[in-house]
């Protein structure tokens, strides 16, 4: 019989979703490692910036980015749904509690318009961060990740590490949600928030075992197919010099300039 | 002698030691059975046989040479598919999964895609090509994994209970399969508790118990050996048991290993009953 599934699932799903989509092959357009340099340098300039002009832009020239690289919107949202999610429940707070001019009252509080400017800035600056790093890393994808931390001079185990959490996390969450799933199909009365959460809770000590046992053998399994490590130790320029890779750095540098004059 | 796992011991981090005194030769072209009770550390052996974790004592060659000191290239001869395809099977694709390995040796797309295509055709998985690998049956999984693990062609694929869980006519793809790897000259080495299956196509077995190799020969002679599977708690495939229920052994050479076999055994006595 089908049965919705919780809110729980879908979430835990959704999120296994988008790491999942690392997993896809695109073809990169800019050298890998440049790719990753530039969504570091570019997410920092995002979250530390003062104003709300910078982030405005990074996040502008984020989403043309998602639509030029065909990156699935759907998987580039997600993230950002989620960035805008907690960074709004984090900043609720700060119209009422940063001091300020006052631009109106709910119930005993005063709003005050610094409060507000930097409620707006936090939001902004998550999500623009989270979307300007979300984009580039789903461009570059799993495997262009790999080679561009590889020609970064990264230590072979640390990139291994990537892969297999990159790897895991679906996994992970997938073996999750099936343990919800087989807990709730046992529980006779439809359950509520609070009987989610103490199904959750009961199957935490066994998943953390499951958790280990699995992860240990697909670290195996990985090892067992990585047959192509030691030949490829070839060390790619970090620079490879194309006009798409000077127009990332330019974007970067320009991008990176205006947050810090502004 | 292409591989030999000589005498080698290993324990878990807290647990029992899982081997003690296990051992294993792989001939050229060979297929190999190691049969024991759940727990004997069948999959084990094959972990170290894979250079995938390393024994506490013993050794494992590769062509006469340490497998240690031979990782990761090694890794290209040994193929190995786990028991559990969902520990393996890790890509978001069946096509991603199949080509993994491949992506790795070969930057050349279109050979890339060739070789999937290929095996993905001799494992009868075309349509599953587009398919998230966690989402189909197990017997699919199984058959994935195969392919992702022969695809780069390694001299030595290890199986770990390649028929746990799967229907009939996916047994019959593996061992097709099987067949078809020996014939090439590559070898394979198949750890089951599945007597049926391993009387049918190994050529040689090894016995364990308790993590020890307890016995070592032919299929035929392993497989008739009442006392020695005994000893692992086995029981000799159903052939072979008729056979000897009906008191076939004087009037047979061999031991009847198949039903076909079985069936050639029993003409004889089908006639003389006749005639009477
Ligand atoms: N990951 C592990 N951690 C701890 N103990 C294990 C692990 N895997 C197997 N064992 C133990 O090692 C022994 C041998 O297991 P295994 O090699 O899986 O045997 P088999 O494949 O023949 O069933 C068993 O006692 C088992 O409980
Ligand atoms: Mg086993």
């Amino acid at each position: 019989m089908p049965r919705d599934k919780s809110l729980t699932v879908m979430f835990l799903e959704e999120v296994g979703e988008v790491v999942e989509a690392l997993n896809y092959e695109h073809k990169n357009i800019f050298s890998p490692q440049i790719t990753i340099i530039s969504s570091i340098i570019l997410a920092s300039a995002a979250s530390f910036s003062r104003t709300i002009f910078s982030p405005l832009i990074i996040l502008a020239v984020s989403i043309i980015l998602t639509l030029l690289l065909k990156v699935d919107v759907r998987h580039w949202v997600k993230p950002v749904l989620f960035a805008l999610f907690i960074s709004s429940l984090v900043s609720i707070p700060l119209p009422v509690i940063v001091q300020g001019k006052p631009i109106g009252t709910i119930g005993p509080l005063t709003v005050t318009y610094e409060g507000l400017y930097q409620a707006l800035q936090l939001v902004l600056r998550t999500i623009a961060a989270s979307s300007i790093f979300t984009v580039l890393v789903l461009h570059l994808g799993l495997r262009g990740l790999m080679k561009g931390l590889r020609n970064l001079g990264i230590p072979e185990r640390l990139v291994m590490l990537v892969e297999l959490f990159v790897k895991y996390i679906p996994i992970f969450l997938r073996d999750v949600c099936n343990m919800i799933v087989a807990r709730e199909a046992r529980m006779i009365v439809r359950g509520g928030i609070k009987r989610t959460w103490r199904s959750l809770s009961t199957i935490v000590g066994e998943l953390m075992l499951r958790a280990s046992q699995r992860a240990w053998r697909l670290e195996m399994a990985l090892r067992a197919r990585n047959i192509g490590v030691g030949e490829k130790a070839v060390r790619v320029k970090v620079f490879s010099g194309t006009w798409k890779d000077i127009g990332l750095m330019a974007l970067t540098a320009i991008l990176l300039t205006a947050s810090l004059i502004m | 002698m292409l591989l030999e796992v000589r005498d080698v011991w290993y324990s878990y981090p807290g647990s029992i030691v899982a081997l003690k005194g296990a051992s294993l030769r792989v001939n050229k072209g060979e297929i190999v059975g190691v049969i024991g009770p759940n727990g004997c550390g069948k999959t084990t052996l094959l972990l170290i046989a894979a250079g995938l974790i390393e024994p506490k004592r013993g050794i494992v060659l590769l062509e006469g040479e340490p497998l240690g000191k031979q990782l990761p290239e090694a890794r290209r001869k040994i193929g190995i598919v786990f028991q559990d395809p969902d520990d393996q099977l890790f890509n978001s694709t069946v096509y991603d999964e199949i080509a993994y390995a491949l992506r790795q040796l070969e930057s050349n797309g279109e050979r890339v895609d060739r070789s999937v295509r290929e095996i993905a055709r001799r494992l009868g998985v075309v349509e599953l090509l587009d398919r998230a690998p966690y989402r189909l049956s197990v017997g699919e999984k199984k058959i994935v994994a195969l392919a992702s693990i022969l695809v780069y062609r390694p001299q030595i694929v290890l199986l770990d209970e390649p028929t746990s869980n799967v229907s009939a006519s996916t047994i019959n793809i593996i061992e097709e399969v099987i067949l078809k790897l020996k014939s090439e000259g590559r070898s394979v080495v198949i750890a089951s508790h599945n007597m049926e299956f391993v009387a049918r196509i190994a050529d040689r077995i090894y016995v364990m118990r308790k993590g020890k190799t307890i016995g070592e020969g032919p299929a035929r002679e392993i497989l008739s050996n009442t006392k020695l599977l005994e000893k692992a708690d086995l029981k000799p495939p159903y052939s072979i048991r008729v056979a000897e229920l009906l008191g076939l052994r004087a009037s047979s050479v061999k031991k009847p290993l198949t039903l076909e076999e079985l069936v050639e055994a029993l003409k004889p006595l089908f006639k003389t009953e006749h005639h009477n």
